[in-house]
Order: C-alpha cells, then structure tokens, then sequence
C-alpha cells in the first residue's frame, strides 16, 4: 500500500514538476502585445486615458469587450447632437407656429380695423351726403320759385 | 384690498384721462344706453393704435385704398354711434343736446345746420381749426328713427374726404358747395 503511494507521488512529481520556458518568451509575448491594433488594446475613452490606463493590465487577452464599450462610448458621445439637432428643429417650429399664429391674429386685428375705419367713413359719407342733398334742395327752391 | 384696489384705480388714472383727451367730445353715458333700446346700433371706436394697425392693412398699390389710408394717416381716431330705432320719440331732446353742447367752446365752429320740419331731420356739421386748418370733425344727424354721432379726431383733408365718395360703399359727397 504504502509502495503504491510512493509510486503515485514520484508520478505526480515527474508531471507538475517546473519547465522553464524557452528562451526569448518573454520577449516574444510582449513583442505581440505591442503588435495588436489599437483599437482593441486601450483606446482613450471620452473620460481620458487615466480610466482605461487603470484597465489595461487587467484585460490584456479580453479586448473585444472593451472595444464593444468605446464603441458604445463614441455613439453615446455622437447621439447628443442627433437630439441637439432635433430639439433645435422641434424649437425651431414651435417658435415658428407662435409666430404664425400671432401674425394671423394681427392680420385679424389689422382687417377687423380696416373694415371698421370704412364702416366709420360710410356712416360719417352718408350723413355729410344727407346734409348735401338737404342743401342742394333748399338752393333748387328759390330756382323754381322764380322760374314760376 | 381697498388700499390695492385704490392703489390700481390711482395707477389708471392718468391712462384714463389720455384716453378722454384723445377723444375731446365725449359721449355721454345717457347717449351710450341708447343701444338697448335702439333696434340697430353702430359702435365704432378706432383710435392711434388701431388706425395705424388699420393703414397698414390697406394696399398701397390699390388706388383708392391708398385715399383712405392717406386721409387717416394722420388722423387720431374715429368714433361712432348710430343707433336706429324702431319707433321715433325713443331718444330725447337732452340726448342730442348733450352732445351739441360740448361744441358750444370757441375752438369749435358750427358750419352747418340743416333742420327739416316737415321730415323731422336735423343734422348739424361741427369743424375744429387749428391754424386755420381742419383739425376735428363732428356730425350730429338726429332723425325721427335715427340718432348718429360721427366724431373724426385730427387734421382731416375735405377733399380727401369727397374724394372717397363711391369706393367701399362710401357715398359720394360734394363738401364744396352745390353748382351754379
């Protein structure tokens, strides 16, 4: 039993024992690390490089999901000018629809005006030709009496 | 609240009194009820603002719009009641002569006079000068079934006035004097 044991333990011994790596890995590793393109290793997010710098050691082989996250970043930064663009125009017609509106409302005011200052005319013309007919008749007087 | 509401009341004061001023014959209060029992009433009350608002309205490539809004360019204002009524005797003596004697002061001239026994009509033609030119205008046409009050505040072009006779509905009228 014991022997067994013995057995096992020089196994196990032969197989985890420690390799050295080959010379240069290092090296290598790093070489392509650096190699990778930028946007999938640490691209300044819109808060700077101290947020994503901090990251960096942690998600040297997990860069995709990063990449996801700026690309997410850069449309969260380029969707305030689409509602920017749509708050304008939205201001921009309601402001619009006022202006119309209170233009119409002086049209109204200016026509209703015009028409009363007409009306005011008529009825000041009507009576000053009521006066006129009256005098025009009191001169046709004296003609006919004389032409009798 | 009554020293607020003294407080507004002092405060409309003098917008009031502008207002009387701008028109200098008033229309008395008694002449204003007239319009619940006439049958047909005419209240036309255009002042500074609303004739310049109404000037802009009117063409200025329309010839004969172009009278009008040059004859009340500079005009004050233009008021007017007309009440009709369905029966004579609704109005009073006092009424008329509550307007006829605001024109009693000497800035105010009578030119004419015209009083028909028989039809029951008397219209009287009131001018203002100043410095020998026309600056107010007041007709007052008391007729057995009809009492009107035309009162044209400003220097006021007579020819002008003639010169409308026949557009929009504005009878013709010859302001210099039949012809011989």
């Amino acid at each position: 039993m014991t022997e067994r044991i013995k057995n096992l333990h020089d196994e196990l011994r032969n197989t985890l024992h420690r390799e050295e790596p080959p010379a240069g890995f290092a090296e290598r590793v790093l070489n392509r690390v650096a190699e990778q393109p930028v946007a999938g290793r640490s691209t300044p997010g819109p808060f700077g490089s101290g947020v994503t710098g901090r990251s960096e050691g942690l998600f040297i082989g997990g860069s995709k999901g990063r990449a996801d996250a700026v690309a997410r970043g850069e449309a969260r930064f380029k969707l305030p000018f689409i509602q920017w663009a749509a708050a304008a125009a939205l201001v921009a017609a309601v402001a619009g629809g006022f202006e119309y509106i209170a233009k119409q409302e002086q049209r109204a005011e200016g026509e209703a005006a015009r028409e009363r200052v007409v009306l005011a005319l008529h009825i000041a013309g009507s009576k000053l030709q009521l006066v006129q007919t009256k005098i025009n008749r009191l001169h046709e007087q004296p003609e006919k009496n004389s032409n009798q | 609240m009554k020293t607020v509401a003294l407080f507004y009341t002092l405060l409309l004061l003098p917008a009031v009194a502008n207002a009387a001023r701008g028109q200098d014959v008033k229309i008395p209060a008694s002449v204003e009820r007239l319009a619940a029992k006439a049958v047909e009433t005419v209240n036309v009350t255009v002042d500074g603002a609303l004739l310049q608002l109404a000037g802009k309205f009117l063409s200025s490539s329309d010839p004969d719009q172009v009278k009008i809004k040059t004859l009340i360019g500079n005009l004050k204002g233009i008021y007017v009641r007309s009440f009709e009524f369905a029966n004579e005797g609704e109005y009073s003596p006092a009424d008329v002569e509550s307007l006829r004697s605001q024109l009693r002061s000497p800035e105010w001239s009578k030119m004419v006079a015209v009083s028909s026994k028989k039809g029951g009509d008397n219209v009287d033609v009131f001018f203002k000068m100043d410095k020998e030119k026309i600056a107010g205008l007041v007709v007052i046409a008391a007729e057995p079934k009809e009492l009107t009050f035309v009162n044209i505040v400003g220097p006021i072009d007579l020819d002008q006035l003639s010169s409308l006779g026949g557009q929009f509905g504005i009878p013709k009228v010859d302001l210099k004097g039949p012809q011989k």
